[in-house]
């Protein structure tokens, strides 16, 4: 495609720009846009406190691949979602059984423990026959099938797919891009525009009331008879599948699971997205993810040029390989001040951002 | 040196009393006083006797066996981790074999397939390299697992008891450094309602420090950097609660919103060190290799008696300084009750800054202690989050015994859970022990029971 290039000074602002947009709008934005909407359910309208959000994405992750990859149900990938789902379900009960009954820094204390244990049990050389163990899955596989799962979704059910041109890209300037992730930004977007909707429709059923008032006042809620856990509990399971999904995308695009992918950052990093974006509110999440991957990678891009064009390459003691490490500390930066001095975020109220402790 | 240990530590304890008896006005002066004489007087007497080590080789050492056989002429070789060869083996009669090192770290030990007897192969899952970490310097066995016909795997065990009691020991170790670092956490959630999710880098900076001063000074005793690392981890929960957190929370910011800014904190805090300290793992030149010195059934480095001594130390001196003294009162009332501990003249802000100074050396001193038995790397912190979370809860939010006795038995289970179990998997001890212990009591083993939901 068509590309121009504007260099000034050495610094080349298309690629800032064009990367900048590029990773607003990628399937790796929307599969965090919908792991916010996932933690909107738990956070900004149920008030609880899931910094694990992680195992959820894990559990959507591992499910699919393992179903397919064992050929069970047929290699099905529908079914393999949905087991992935089943999978969120049984971790949200046995996270929120215990857990849901206490003061909300309990869950917070569970939730980042199960996160961290799943990823460290699916990297044990005991389950190397299931999860790949510290291998992960690379190519997800119907092994008896003899098809792999990024050619399914990518090739034979992709309508932008042609076999003649299989390279073809679509788009311009450095939004260009292939069948396969076109395809899948599609998918993803859609979801996280249903998902949205389907929170915000439950939120304005009488359920949602419920769950706002327990947000609100736990102990009113109780008064009036609600049982508190219980939908506690059911929006612990509905926000994990939600969770699910976002990892279940990420596992399409990229093509492979490995217990790397869910370091406990990535929590964090879907934090700092529905921050960004507004907890509570309809949108945030979406426009949080688009503006957090924007922000992030032109900070980024900008640092390396500013590095790249400073003498000897090393700009206030920065090198290029330091450029990824800067990253998470602007993350950890951006997330503590927003939560300082703007906690509503782009589109949220304040009135419903400010959680009491309980 | 034996003899004046003795004296300082007697020394100690008195001035721990006399802070007790002091007027209330300096009491935060003289309780942080206490225990700043505290953690010298202890680190003194300990480190001060602790000979020099003399540098002493280990070895990479095994028995490659295929059922009941030996292997004979199988040749084995070892790099490490810059992927420098150190040495090559092949195997005697008896299928054993051995190649020394000198340096801790991880190393990678390649079995030459080629060289194995017609029809011998890997089992299915394991390679012909094997890395290995070594952390401490002693004989380590080498596994590969081999099939053929007959399978079988190539450890050399030491017998049960002695195994089991080595677990057990290190259970201990592991538990006195995982209480020393949960105090902290437990007693700063107590005054202030803040899970503080930066706990953890608090305790690799310490690490990190630690290492920082020793290469800055070279040749400084080892107590002497302790001491240093202590007192910048002090700096470092000052700053913390006087630049960051105190003034949020008087802008009547909720504890769920700073848990948040925790989060966000932590991230800075453990990437800036990865900035400034590198992703390389490095280890102390204090005591980086050491023979082991047997007590009784005990055989351990010399190191790992004074750690495990220094740290038990220091915790009776926080139980001390909790009981004994007006600053310790203090904070265990404002823990209890802020606004009734305000109201009874008890200066809540100060009491505050002074649990954060307090459980920030700690933490501290036991990142320092970490390094020192295990390596001293970025992740550190992160790695014995759970761990830490885990025996907090365990022992009771906001309890300073409570994280002791939970940060003892969580570290106790989990190492000894790798007895039977993969070494990662002591993780799952951890969470199993919180699932547990919120189901079936919620408020710990010595915390006091309130109405949950």
């Amino acid at each position: 495609m068509s590309s121009f290039t504007s260099l000034i000074g050495g610094y080349d602002i298309s690629k800032l720009l064009g990367d900048s947009l590029r990773a607003g709008v990628n399937v790796q934005s929307a599969a965090f846009a919908l792991g916010a909407v996932g933690l909107n359910l738990h956070y900004g309208f149920t008030g609880l406190l899931n910094v694990g959000m992680v195992a959820f994405m894990a559990a959507g992750s591992y499910g699919m691949a393992i179903i397919f990859t064992q050929g069970l149900f047929g290699g099905s990938i529908l079914l393999g979602i949905l087991g992935g789902l089943v999978f969120a379900t049984i971790i949200a009960l046995l996270v929120g059984i215990p857990a849901l009954r206490l003061r909300s820094d309990y869950l917070a204390i569970t939730t980042i423990a199960i996160g961290e244990v799943m990823r460290i049990s699916f990297r044990s050389r005991r389950l190397l026959d299931i999860t790949g163990g510290p291998f992960g899955l690379p190519s997800i596989e119907d092994r008896s099938a003899d098809i792999s799962l990024a050619d399914r979704i990518g090739r034979d059910w992709n309508p932008f797919f042609s076999v003649d041109d299989p390279t073809k890209t679509f788009g311009f300037w450095r939004l260009d891009f292939d069948a396969k992730t076109l395809w899948l930004m599609i998918i993803g977007w859609t979801l996280v525009v249903l998902c949205s909707l389907l929170v915000w429709k439950l939120i304005q059923s009488p359920w949602g009331r419920v769950i706002k008032a327990i947000r609100e006042d736990e102990d009113a809620a109780r008064a009036l008879g609600k049982n508190v856990f219980g939908y506690k509990l059911q929006s612990l399971i509905i926000g994990g599948c939600i969770g699910a999904l976002a990892g279940i995308v990420r596992t399409l695009d990229s093509g492979f699971v490995e217990s790397n992918q869910f370091k406990p950052q990535t929590t964090f990093f879907i934090w700092t997205v529905l921050i960004l974006g507004g907890a509570a509110s309809k949108w945030g999440p979406m426009l949080g993810a688009f503006v957090f991957w924007f922000v992030l990678v032109f900070v980024e891009e900008a640092l390396r040029q500013v590095i790249i064009n400073a003498d000897d390459m090393v700009w206030m003691g920065l090198e290029a390989n330091d450029v990824g490490r800067m990253r998470l500390i602007m993350m950890g930066i951006m997330l503590a001040a927003l939560m300082i001095w703007r906690p509503q975020g782009i589109l949220g109220k304040k009135e419903e951002a400010l959680l009491d402790a309980r | 040196m034996g003899q004046f240990g003795h004296v300082s530590l007697s020394t100690c304890t008195i001035s721990a009393m006399y802070g007790r008896g002091r007027a209330g006005s300096s009491a935060v002066r003289v309780g942080a006083l206490a225990l700043l004489t505290l953690i010298v007087a202890s680190l003194f007497v300990l480190f001060a006797a602790v000979p020099n080590a003399e540098a002493q080789e280990g070895s990479l050492k095994g028995t490659l066996r295929l059922g009941r056989e030996t292997v004979e002429g199988a040749e084995i070789s070892a790099t490490d981790a810059d992927g420098n060869d150190i040495g090559t083996a092949t195997t005697d009669v008896d299928g054993k074999w051995e190649i020394p090192f000198s340096e801790i770290g991880t190393y990678t030990v390649t079995l030459d397939a080629a060289s194995l007897p017609e029809g011998v192969g890997f089992a299915e899952g394991f390679s012909e390299s094997v890395e290995i970490e070594i952390d401490e310097v002693r004989a380590k066995a080498v596994a590969f697992k081999l099939d053929s016909a007959d399978v079988s795997t190539t450890l050399e065990i030491d017998p049960l008891w002695q195994r089991l009691l080595s677990r057990a020991v290190d259970g201990v170790k592991v538990g006195l450094l995982m209480a020393l670092a949960a105090v902290g956490l437990s007693l700063i959630y107590g005054v202030t309602g803040l899970v503080n999710f930066a706990h953890s880098e608090m305790v690799t900076f310490g690490a990190v420090m630690a290492f920082a001063i020793e290469s800055l000074w070279g040749g400084l005793p080892f107590w002497i950097v302790i001491l240093f690392t202590a007192v910048v981890g002090g700096v470092l929960g000052f700053v913390l609660e006087g630049g960051l957190f105190g003034p949020l929370r008087r802008r009547k910011m909720n504890n769920i919103s700073l848990m948040i800014v925790s989060i966000g904190l932590a991230f800075v805090l453990r990437y800036s060190i990865l900035l400034f300290f590198g992703s390389a793992p490095q280890s102390y030149e204090h005591y980086r290799i050491q023979s082991a010195t047997d007590i009784g059934p005990f055989s351990l480095p010399g190191k790992d008696y004074w750690i495990m001594g220094v740290s038990f130390i220091l915790l009776v001196a926080v139980g001390l300084l909790l009981q004994r003294t007006k600053m310790g009162t203090a904070m265990r009332a404002v823990a209890d009750n802020p606004p009734l501990s305000q109201s009874s003249g008890i200066d809540v802000d100060r009491t505050i800054i002074a649990v954060w100074i307090a459980g920030s050396a700690l933490a501290a001193v036991g990142g320092s202690f970490l390094g020192l038995t295990q390596i001293v790397e970025w992740q550190m912190g992160e790695k014995v989050l759970l761990l830490i979370f885990a025996a907090v809860t365990l022992g009771g939010l906001g309890t300073a015994y409570g994280a002791m006795v939970g940060g003892l038995a969580i570290g106790f289970a989990s190492e000894m859970s790798t007895f039977w179990l993969d070494n990662d998997l002591k993780f799952l001890i951890a969470l199993i022990v919180l699932i547990l212990i919120l189901l079936f009591r919620p408020q710990g083993i010595l915390g006091v029971r309130e109405r949950f939901g």
